[in-house]
């Protein structure tokens, strides 16, 4: 199904799929009071609301998430950053989107910030508000509790994908194991444990290196790596991209375990 | 009384101190010439003059309005006094006329030349520059060179150039004045069209000039804005682009509307150039008058009116500004 421009903003853009920003401090019209941005939004979807009925909506999902109806009638500058993050959420999420796509929505926040933002979330989900959940983050700790799955990315391709528990417990891709080894877990002994960085940086995307874009940066790259496109191999139920099997990556990273 | 009511009293109060300063000047310049400065004058306007009664009566008439005789601080009394009850002094170059007389008439065609021009040129000057930001391509490669090019003529190099071509060469405007002066000022239909007609050039330099300094503000403004966070989530909620195309020019055209206070409000002594190029009968062309003889009473005339129109606009601004903008609103309310 391929859908024009137009079609795409007025049937899918915040109806089927939204969108929280990262900075959700400068999403907001500076010069727009909360309801009159709602409005908008409301106009381009459901343009058979009248003013009341939109004020209603908004006043009743802003109750269900904690805001007061104030925050309707305020400019995103009287509001605290948590305020407006959680504001961003309710408005995303007004239309009861299929698919909610959460651009690094607690990067900017404190501890408790975030963790008000993550149970919001879950409150949607719960409630049906919002019926999928697209999380982008690098927080790879939080990432495990708020999803089913994880999709690793590097240098814009998806290099492994599988259930949260599999990512985080046994990483196939080369790349995914060292991201996993950069979770700290404070326990007794960690003060003393030296995190291990992957050396380099990753390549630029404008000149795209040949064959495996993380093969620069892998201690097990061998020069069949460089070439050709490394396509997706399926697992079992997951898939990662790499020319080494599994069960031989497995066993290397047993040994280096010792 | 409301946090805004007390913003609005203290505001006041400050401009109050400014203008208390600006008259304080006003009336100290004039006597800090060497020696009396009454006699200076004086001996200055009576070069020439050989009838000694004639000579005593100018310099009675001058120390009587100064008060000269008095101390210091009752001279300003007298001063503050008498600005207040519209007695703003007698010029000296066109003697007994009160400088008051000179500057009501003079006023009518300042703002007659300015306010349309300025309003004309800021309109034009900040739709142009809002679409050569949205539309990019051919437009802004057109609007922007030509807009800075026009911007970085120096005023008077460009109303020059334009009373050569237009005036001089083409002859399709009169060189110099507001009316033909063969006629006497009346609601003619042919005395307003000489106005018109002279009216024209001028008009057209300081639109041009407007156009130019607006478009680029409003150019950068745009673009700076088009590029907030706001225009992305807004376009990703599925919102219409003519609708954000609001949005941005709503907050793009804040601090141009500033620019454009801030014009009105130095319109009487921004108008001096142009006044004088076109030999326009406004208040910048008596000043310029007034400066080159040194015709104290109306200089200070014209200084007071300038500094109280620039102190009107900078305060009407900032009334009305936090009503166009919370952000500025909720800084003013801050401050209390």
């Amino acid at each position: 199904m391929t859908l024009g421009k137009e079609q795409l903003r007025s049937r899918v853009s915040g109806r089927e799929i939204s969108y929280i920003p990262q900075a959700a401090m400068n999403a907001l019209n500076p010069t727009l009071r909360i309801i009159r941005f709602i409005e908008d939004i409301m106009k381009e979807h459901r343009p058979e609301l009248s003013r009341k009925q939109v004020w209603e909506l908004a006043v009743e999902r802003f109750e269900t998430l904690n805001l007061s109806a104030r925050v309707l009638e305020s400019y995103p500058n009287e509001l605290s950053g948590g305020m407006k993050q959680r504001t961003v959420i309710a408005i995303s999420t007004i239309l009861n989107p299929k698919v909610l796509i959460a651009d690094e929505p607690t990067s900017a926040l404190d501890v408790t910030s975030q963790k008000a933002v993550i149970k919001l979330l879950k409150h949607l989900l719960e409630k049906g508000y919002i019926q999928s959940l697209v999380f982008i983050t690098h927080e790879l700790p939080l990432l495990y509790h708020v999803t089913d799955d994880i999709m690793v990315m590097y240098a814009g391709e998806i290099v492994e994908r599988g259930t949260a528990e599999q990512m985080i417990f046994d990483p196939i891709h080369p790349y995914t194991k060292k991201l996993m080894g950069s979770i700290i877990v404070p326990e007794e002994g960690m003060r003393g444990h030296k995190l291990a960085a992957i050396p380099g940086t990753p390549p630029n995307l404008k000149t795209v290196p040949e064959g495996c874009r993380f093969a620069d940066r892998c201690t097990y790259a061998q020069s069949e790596c460089r070439q050709g496109r490394i396509e997706l191999q399926t697992f079992q139920d997951r898939s990662y991209r790499c020319i080494v099997p599994a069960d031989t990556l497995r066993e290397w990273y047993a040994h280096e375990d010792e | 009384m409301s946090a805004y009511g007390k913003y609005v009293v203290k505001k006041f109060f400050w401009y109050f101190v400014t203008l208390i300063v600006a008259i304080a000047l006003n009336f100290l310049l004039p006597r800090m010439i060497e020696g009396n400065p009454v006699s200076v004058i004086v001996a200055q306007m009576t070069q020439g003059m050989t009838e000694s009664d004639t000579i005593k009566r100018v310099y009675d008439t001058f120390a009587a309005e100064f008060g000269i005789d008095q101390p210091l601080h009752v001279q300003f009394f007298i001063y503050v006094k008498n600005l207040l009850t519209g007695n703003w002094g007698t010029s000296f170059g066109l003697y007994p006329k009160p400088v008051t007389e000179i500057l009501a008439s003079a006023i009518p065609w300042t703002i007659g030349l300015q306010l349309p021009a300025i309003l004309v040129g800021w309109i034009i000057g900040n739709v142009l520059g809002a679409v050569a930001a949205y539309r990019k391509g051919v437009f802004d490669k057109v609007i922007f060179p030509v807009a800075l090019f026009v911007n970085s003529i120096p005023f008077f190099t460009l109303a020059i150039i334009m009373l050569y071509a237009f005036a001089l060469t083409l002859k399709w405007f009169p060189m110099h004045g507001g009316y033909d002066y063969q006629m006497i000022p009346s609601l003619s239909w042919e005395f307003i069209g000489s106005v018109l007609r002279h009216h024209t050039l001028p008009f057209l330099s300081i639109v041009l000039v407007t156009i130019g300094g607006q478009a680029i503000g409003m150019r950068e403004m745009s673009i700076y804005e088009l590029n907030s966070d706001y225009v992305l989530y807004s376009k990703l909620l599925g919102i219409r682009d003519s609708r954000i195309a609001r949005y941005v020019f709503r907050n793009a055209m804040l601090p141009q509307i500033t620019g454009l206070a801030l014009s009105i409000g130095t319109m009487v002594g921004g108008s001096l150039i142009c006044e004088i190029v076109f030999s326009y009968p406004g208040i910048g062309t008596w000043m310029f008058t007034a400066i080159r003889q040194l015709d104290y009473p109306l200089i200070s005339g014209c200084t007071l009116l300038i500094a109280l129109a620039v102190l009107l606009a900078n305060f009407t601004i900032d009334l009305i500004y936090g009503w166009i903008d919370p952000r500025i609103k909720a800084a003013q309310m801050e401050d209390q």
